[in-house]
């Protein structure tokens, strides 16, 4: 069967672009979540819509599971290959078709990364909003499939708030074409329901974004705290206020230290908690902004308040957030990275649980989390080597995910199902919604191969491995947020 | 007693061969009769079922009306951004999402996909399912608020809508500029549209008649104290303007969303991109017919009672309001929505 296939594919793609051999397999055996591995049958490297749509139809005929991946920097398993599968490597897909200063719209294949499509629309001064932070080698078709998040999302959405059309084959070949360039539809919303479905309903093809205008100004501003929870505090007092930043972080102790220890963005090493607020927009309105939000800032009573006075001071402040992870990461061998949200006005309560589950289980937790929007990313140290400890992470990992749903907040809040967290998607929804979900999968899927097994529970599962950093996280260039 | 009445849809929808949802039927062009469907009404669902100002989050029960939600929100300074049309009158908010009705500020911050976080609807098994979530950010499982928008109750009826909210701004001003040439317009929409200045809505209006000109109608929002330097800055760009402030521009927006501005009329909704419109304009200027650009160029609004041949390449527009929609027909649904209603409503009840 599988020589058989692979003859087929053989038609499709020249050897240099059809990978059977062990070597070549090897790097994508996992992706961002190191925990999990799979060798897949074979790796195809498509350059072109119908290269693709023609291996889906073969996988179709075949009966054989498929996983589309960009660059592999999924934190859920997403793009982890399907055991006696094959994995459709979007990269060589690559090309931004068409930019559009006047309808404000990039029409892009999957496989360009996410900063790439600001950087084209930068000269129109525009950019594209989603910014998780792995934005300089994320893919586009990698956000589409997990719904990618960062650090704007209150104000600005997610990345299904920013696609507005879709080319797509879906898992028995068929094509369809969902959207378009308008921002209005007439029709129920297929694209929002494609987008974050896992690569469950197939593959995108090509992908219309949505560009806004660049903010005219920043106002972006560092706040040191003695307890985490004032921090916390100051982030509903300004809610309360009726401003709405572009985006409020706060990260603790621990990830203080290590984005310092990492990239100096001259962060006070003795804050139990930091804040970042920025606003932004049209200059005259953000300068009114900024003075409503001062009074609020010193009234909260951190002990030190830092302006950035420049762009590179405010990169700097954004610096040090952005590589917190794999900061963080540097202080410990392995490490499990979560994403769960809590509304907003339990943030508090959520931190000081996770505390206690923290020292409950012997495992350090750092915390950096998008305070805005309540999504926690709780980052759990451990070594691999010692014996349970990863058993006792995954467990930590556990019951960080029921608070959240405890809390009425979900399970995921940018990085998706995928395989980490596929057994506690049933815990956040009752039977008959996991009932509907399976149906509609089987529906667009009825032969269970595009990247089965992941978000819904219905393939095997790999064994759980104990293993370090990913590569391209080593090399300084994935985080983990 | 609102659970009653949804167990109560539940064995309607499991005991007959076809259902339809109404609401209060204020978008008169979704009104269709169908053979042997039992209609169900929506309007013992009302009542909001969970407000927390603090966590820009409202849960309403689909049959409440829109200007009721709009006054819960108004009492904590906050608004639904994608700006509900018809939101002045009986328009249920669940009507609102199934016709995907957002008005010209949904502009600002996006429509109602962007802010519809979790739905609870009844589908064609009789089953309630939940998708979404309580909380602005989520990414577990099926988008299913997305598919409920504009999806026009054929996967279902939606009982239960949680959306995210935003900080009304305190205070809105709208400019409106003439121009004598169509282009001249359009640059002036497209360089606002696509600058840093912060717009709540842009809405371009073809006078009617012989050398007709064009208005441009521009609203911003924000902190008091800066409106008029925003003014100021917007005026160097459109001279030949007048401003409106306070309960003028409320009202002016107010008659905008509510068609006041093509009464009697049908309406026909057809999304575009601001690119089509100087040749839509020729087709459309010759028939006089009254007709709004709104969205900066994404939609039109056509007070027509049918559909010329002319437009047909501009794409199938939507009946709104009035009119019958034989003459008009719908957008093709393509394998990825037929396999979604196959899914949902394996039996075609919900139409």
């Amino acid at each position: 069967m599988s020589s058989q296939f692979l003859s087929k594919l053989n038609t499709i793609y020249p050897g240099s672009r059809l990978l059977t051999h062990d070597a070549g397999l090897v790097p994508y055996e996992s992706d961002g979540l190191t925990a999990f591995r799979e060798k897949p049958i074979a790796v195809v490297l498509p350059e072109t819509a119908d290269e693709v749509i023609r291996t889906v139809r073969c996988c179709f005929e075949s009966n054989i599971p498929f996983v589309a991946r960009g660059n592999g920097t999924s934190l859920s398993g997403g793009s982890l290959p399907v055991k006696n599968g094959i994995v459709i490597s979007m990269n060589r897909m690559n090309r931004i078709l068409r930019l559009d200063p006047i309808e404000r719209l990039a029409v892009v294949e999957p496989g360009v990364i996410n900063l790439n499509v600001t950087k084209a629309a930068a000269p129109f001064g525009l950019l594209y909003a989603p910014d998780p932070s792995s934005q300089t080698v994320c893919t586009i078709g990698g956000n589409v499939a997990f719904n990618s998040g960062g650090a704007h999302c209150l104000k600005y959405g997610m990345t299904s708030n920013h696609v507005l059309g879709l080319k797509v084959v879906l898992p028995d070949g068929s094509i369809d074409e969902l959207g378009g360039c308008s921002l209005e539809s007439i029709q129920p919303d297929y694209v929002g329901m494609f987008v974050g479905s896992e690569g469950l309903f197939g593959i995108a093809l090509e992908i219309t974004l949505r560009l806004i205008p660049k903010p005219e100004v920043y106002r972006t501003v560092m706040c040191a705290y003695r307890s985490i929870k004032a921090a916390g505090d100051a982030v509903s007092q300004i809610i309360a206020s009726g401003l709405l930043p572009g985006a409020m972080e706060i990260m603790d102790n621990l990830s203080i230290q290590a984005a310092e220890a990492a990239v100096h963005p001259g962060y006070p090493l003795d804050a139990a908690g930091l804040l970042i607020v920025e606003l932004e927009g049209e200059a005259s309105q953000v300068e009114a902004e900024f003075g409503r939000l001062l009074p609020l800032i010193h009234a909260s009573q951190p002990y030190l308040i830092k302006e950035a006075k420049d762009t590179y001071e405010r990169q700097q402040i954004w610096k040090g957030r952005k590589s917190a992870f794999s900061a963080v990461g540097r202080l410990s061998p392995d490490f499990i990275v979560q994403d769960g949200v809590v509304p907003r006005g339990r943030l508090g309560e959520a931190l000081e649980e996770i505390h206690r589950l923290s020292e409950l289980h012997g495992i350090r937790v750092a915390n950096v989390f998008h305070a805005g929007d309540g999504n926690l990313h709780p980052l759990m140290l451990y070594d691999g080597k010692q014996a349970g400890a990863l058993h006792r992470a995954e467990q930590l990992a556990a019951e960080i995910i029921s608070l959240c749903i405890r809390f009425g907040g979900s399970i995921t809040g940018e990085h998706g199902v995928g395989m980490e967290k596929r057994t506690f998607l049933p815990m956040m929804y009752q039977p008959n919604d996991m009932e509907s979900m399976h149906q509609i999968r089987r529906e667009i899927d009825p032969k269970n191969i595009a990247n089965p097994g992941k978000m819904l529970m219905d393939g095997e599962a790999p064994a759980l491995t104990t293993s370090g950093m990913h590569p391209l996280e080593k090399a300084g260039v994935i985080s983990r947020e | 007693m609102s659970s009653d009445r949804i167990l109560e849809i539940q064995d309607i929808v499991r005991r007959s061969t076809r259902v339809h949802v109404v609401g209060s039927q204020t978008k008169t062009g979704f009104h269709q009769e169908v053979d042997g469907a039992v209609q169900i009404s929506t309007g013992m669902l009302q009542g909001v079922v969970a407000y927390d100002p603090q966590e820009f989050v409202i849960t309403v029960l689909s049959g409440t009306r829109v200007s009721e939600v709009v006054d819960v929100l108004a009492e904590q300074g906050q608004y639904l951004p994608f700006d509900p049309l018809l939101s002045r009158g009986q328009a249920t908010i669940g009507g609102t999402v199934a016709s995907n009705a957002a008005g010209p500020g949904r502009f600002r911050f996006g429509g109602i996909r962007d802010f519809l976080l979790g739905v609870r609807f009844v589908d064609g098994r009789g089953n309630c399912i939940r998708g979404g979530g309580q909380v602005v950010k989520n990414a577990a499982g099926f988008d299913y608020p997305k598919l409920m928008v504009g999806s026009q109750g054929k996967l279902g009826l939606i009982y239960e809508l949680t959306f995210k909210v935003f900080p009304r701004p305190e205070s809105f001003a709208t400019m409106v500029s003439r121009f004598v040439d169509l282009n001249q317009a359009l640059t002036c929409m497209n360089q606002i549209a696509s600058s840093a200045m912060d717009v709540e809505a842009i809405d371009l209006i073809p006078d009617i008649g012989v050398g007709a000109g064009y208005e441009l109608a521009i609203r911003i929002g924000g902190i008091a104290t800066a409106i008029p330097n925003r003014l100021a800055r917007l005026q160097k760009l459109a001279p030949d303007s007048r401003v409106m402030l306070d309960r003028e521009d409320a009202s002016y927006w107010l008659d905008v969303s509510s068609f006041v501005w093509a009464p009697s009329a049908s309406m026909l909704k057809l999304p575009i991109t601001a690119k089509v419109i100087p040749e839509l304009e020729q087709t459309l200027s010759d028939s006089q017919v009254l007709r709004r650009y709104s969205v900066a160029g994404n939609v039109v609004w056509i007070a027509s009672p049918q559909c010329e041949s002319g437009w047909s390449k501009f794409g199938t527009p939507q009946v709104f309001l009035g009119c019958s929609k034989e003459s008009i027909g719908s957008p093709r649904t393509g394998p990825f929505g037929l396999a979604l209603k196959r899914a949902i409503d394996p039996e075609m009840k919900w139409s």
